[in-house]
């Protein structure tokens, strides 16, 4: 009997929702916005314009500013005559970085001394900027340890051997390759199925409101719980789509490595559509206007995303917002992702972040199918 | 002009009864920036790490300490093995693994290469990438001091041999301490204003085709351009004042330097601000249903806004055709803007071909609108 009623009224979503094929596109699209920025998107050092200055003209200055110029990330976009035009170039912003060597630097090495050289870094982005200098660190460090062994060998210390040293065998885990690509795929994943699972029902259920159905429905015996489940129901089906649509474009276009249990992933999707399905209607029902409904989501929504994990690491905000992080849905979420994704854990470590979605969806969709009568009468 | 002004009386009694809204409206963009400046923090710094020291010998513990003393990795677990190290990083407690192996002193003592073992969890490949040069940092750091240690002794052939024979001098311009907030806050600015003005005039003329009210519009001797920059000016001033209040509030609170001209900031955002508004009412034109406009506003503005304008991903990392879509959205030219005016301080003689587009593109929008609606009339 119940069935039945549920099942009427799923078929009324349904029809409604494939009236609006706008919104339909609009769904399916937000997931290829996810390709877009998983091949666009990256924040680290990629193809940065330098500028380099080679006041010393010798074979060991061009051969520091070849190799600079060909660093990985860098792409050399003015050799410049005078180094004061480097201040013009960067204020126009043709150039984010350069190297100036001063004459005397072949010199100094061939003395012995150490060489000074003039890094010159536009810092307007903070991150870019310091990963700049990070590289060209690296250089310099390989540039003088050869430049040291030679020094060594020629005073005829053959016993370098013996200078005590420690070796650092440095390996990074579960990426790498260290592919930006990789982390942002499936953050935006997330943060779509956040995005979708919050505005969808809560815009469904304002629409009702908006054309006076509401009252219509409330006259049937159709109980609140019942047309939650009516409505969430086929959207999560679609939105399921979306997300396989998502997760193969991942697989297949971006190499992304699926190391754990696809099963789990998708279980936990699911759990992560309730808990984010009960954040809208419990939207729905204090909202009265679309318009209400949009401030009150982003209200919502942007403080989910962002105290997440997904934008910046959650070790580098100040300790209360790390700890307002444990209410964000979606934190949870990315850790399970990544963790299944990237590093191939399993339930026996993700249990925490399974109960805590679980948890937080009942409680939702209990609280909002109680208010959800209450906000009619 | 009349009937620009009844549109306009109509849509401010409108927006004023739901005072719910507008409150949100001008206060959400203040909360959300302070609460994003906080939040988008990307300096590396407190990584936690668990250290691993199976040697237990005041060289191993000195080696710690250098790590320490960078002020960036915070040793806060001590555990007794390599595995339980290893579910640290699986668990996502610990992004730094530090195996100092037995026989790590004896090594030293003997001058010959010891060995240690650091495991980065790449899962944050920006943040990995500089944790990765720390670490490289502090190893060269402490291989100089033992290996100095002995050096001296041989200074009297070698020269100063624990200098590094290449020295770069940084020198970091427009924002000299690297931080974050400088950048970070002014680009909010942009994407803020992005965010909200839009998502609010998308609405204003879809609504009345929900209700039909609009068809009271249709009949009347109303021109398209009237109705058009009456719903426009309302949200106007609503975006102005949201501009106001996150202004005062990157100066005041965040102390973000400024260090061009105010004038020519508010200037430029003159054609931004109008812009923004005008976006939303275009695509109000174009949609049937408040949800529909909502989702294109989204698609149109805020995702394009935080992702294409240069703000967190700068252009030039991006492949080429991607470079060239971003010059489709107006966020992009005011991003560049908002930088050199407030961090590099430079004037129009650099940034007036931005002004130029985004004036063009403004009011590209508002024809394009008012020509949209046109179409619905006839």
């Amino acid at each position: 009997m119940m069935s039945r009623r549920l099942w009427g009224l799923m078929r009324k979503e349904v029809i409604q929702f494939w009236r609006d094929r706008a919104l339909m596109v609009l769904i399916l699209y937000t997931f290829v916005e996810i390709a877009i920025c998983g091949w666009a998107l990256t924040l680290d050092v990629r193809n940065m314009p330098v500028a380099v200055y080679d006041g010393d003209r010798t074979a060991q200055s061009r051969a520091l500013v070849d190799a600079f110029a060909r660093l990985e990330g860098f792409r050399l976009a003015a050799q410049v005559e005078d180094p004061s035009d480097v201040d013009a170039l960067m204020d126009a912003g043709k150039v984010q970085f350069a190297l100036i060597v001063p004459a005397g630097f072949a010199r100094t090495l061939r003395a012995g001394g150490s060489a000074q050289v003039q890094v010159v870094v536009d810092g307007t982005n903070s991150s870019i900027a310091g990963q700049a200098l990070a590289i060209t660190a690296g250089l310099l460090r390989d540039y003088n340890e050869q430049i040291l062994v030679r020094r060594v060998e020629r005073v005829g210390l053959a016993r370098y051997q013996l200078v005590p040293r420690v070796e650092n065998m440095i390996r990074i885990w579960y990426m790498p390759q260290l592919k930006y690509a990789h982390f942002i795929m499936l953050t935006m994943l997330t943060i779509s199925v956040l995005l979708l699972g919050v505005l969808v029902p809560a815009a469904a259920i304002v629409r009702e409101k908006e054309a006076g159905t509401f009252e219509q429905l409330m006259m049937t015996p159709i109980t609140g719980a019942e047309l939650i489940v009516a409505k969430i129901a086929p959207m999560i089906a679609l939105k399921l789509i979306g997300l396989t649509i998502g997760v193969l474009m991942s697989l297949w276009l971006f190499d992304v490595p699926l190391r754990g249990s696809v099963l789990l992933f998708y279980a936990i999707s699911a759990l992560m559509f309730m808990s984010s399905s009960g954040i809208g209607v419990l939207l729905g029902t204090f909202a009265r206007t679309m318009q209400q409904t949009l401030m009150l989501a982003f209200f919502i929504l942007f403080p989910l995303a962002f105290l997440s994990g997904t934008m910046v690491p959650i070790g580098n905000m100040p300790r209360l917002l790390q700890w307002a992080t444990y209410l964000s849905p979606l934190r949870y979420y990315v850790e399970a992702t990544l963790g299944i994704f990237l590093k191939g854990v399993g339930l026996d470590v993700l249990w925490p972040q399974t109960l805590a979605l679980a948890v937080y969806g009942l409680v939702l969709l209990g609280v909002s199918s109680a208010r959800f009568r209450k906000s009619l009468a | 002009m009349s009937g620009v002004l009844s549109v306009l009386k109509k849509e401010v009694r409108e927006i004023w009864r739901d005072p719910y809204t507008l409150g949100l409206a001008i206060f959400l963009p203040l909360v959300l920036l302070l609460l994003f400046a906080y939040a988008l923090n990307l300096d590396v710094k407190n990584i936690p790490v668990a250290i691993v020291d199976l040697d237990h010998s005041a060289e191993s513990r000195a080696y710690v300490q250098a790590l320490a003393n960078t002020g960036r990795f915070v040793p806060a677990y001590r555990p007794a093995t390599p595995q339980e190290a290893e579910r640290l990083l699986d668990q996502g407690k610990a992004q730094v693994v530090l195996i100092i192996p037995a026989g790590f002193a004896q090594a030293l003592r003997q001058g010959r290469t010891a060995q240690v073992q650091t495991l980065v969890d790449g899962t944050f490949p920006t943040s990995a990438r500089v944790v990765l040069e720390y670490v490289e940092a502090v190893n060269d750091v402490f291989t100089a001091r033992v290996a100095g240690e002995r050096l001296v002794t041989w200074r009297r052939v070698a020269g100063n041999l624990a200098a590094p024979a290449v020295a770069p001098v940084p020198l970091v311009r427009y924002n000299p301490e690297l931080r974050s907030a400088n950048f970070i806050v002014p680009g909010l600015i942009v994407v803020i204003l992005m965010a909200f003005p839009p998502l609010l005039s998308a609405l204003a003329i879809v609504r009345e085709k929900e209700h039909g009210s609009i068809q009271h519009i249709f009949v009347s001797p109303l021109r398209p351009w009237a109705f058009i920059v009456g719903k426009l000016v309302p949200y106007l001033v609503i975006a102005s004042a949201e501009l106001l209040l996150v202004l005062l509030a990157t100066r005041y609170w965040f102390r973000v330097p400024l260090q061009g001209s105010l004038f020519f900031f508010l200037l430029a955002s003159v054609p931004y601000v109008v812009g923004t508004v005008a976006i939303g009412l275009l695509v109000s034109t174009v949609t049937s249903t408040q949800l529909a406009a909502m989702l294109l506003a989204l698609v149109l503005t805020l995702m394009p806004s935080f992702l294409f304008s240069g703000f967190m991903f700068p252009i030039f990392t991006m492949p080429t055709a991607l470079q060239l879509y971003s010059y489709l959205f107006p966020a992009r030219y005011f991003t560049k803007i908002t930088y050199d005016i407030f961090l590099k301080g430079v004037g129009p003689e650099i940034w007036w071909p931005q002004l130029a587009v985004l004036t063009a593109y403004t009011l590209g929008t508002v024809v394009l609108a008012s020509l949209r609606f046109r179409k619905k009339v006839g």
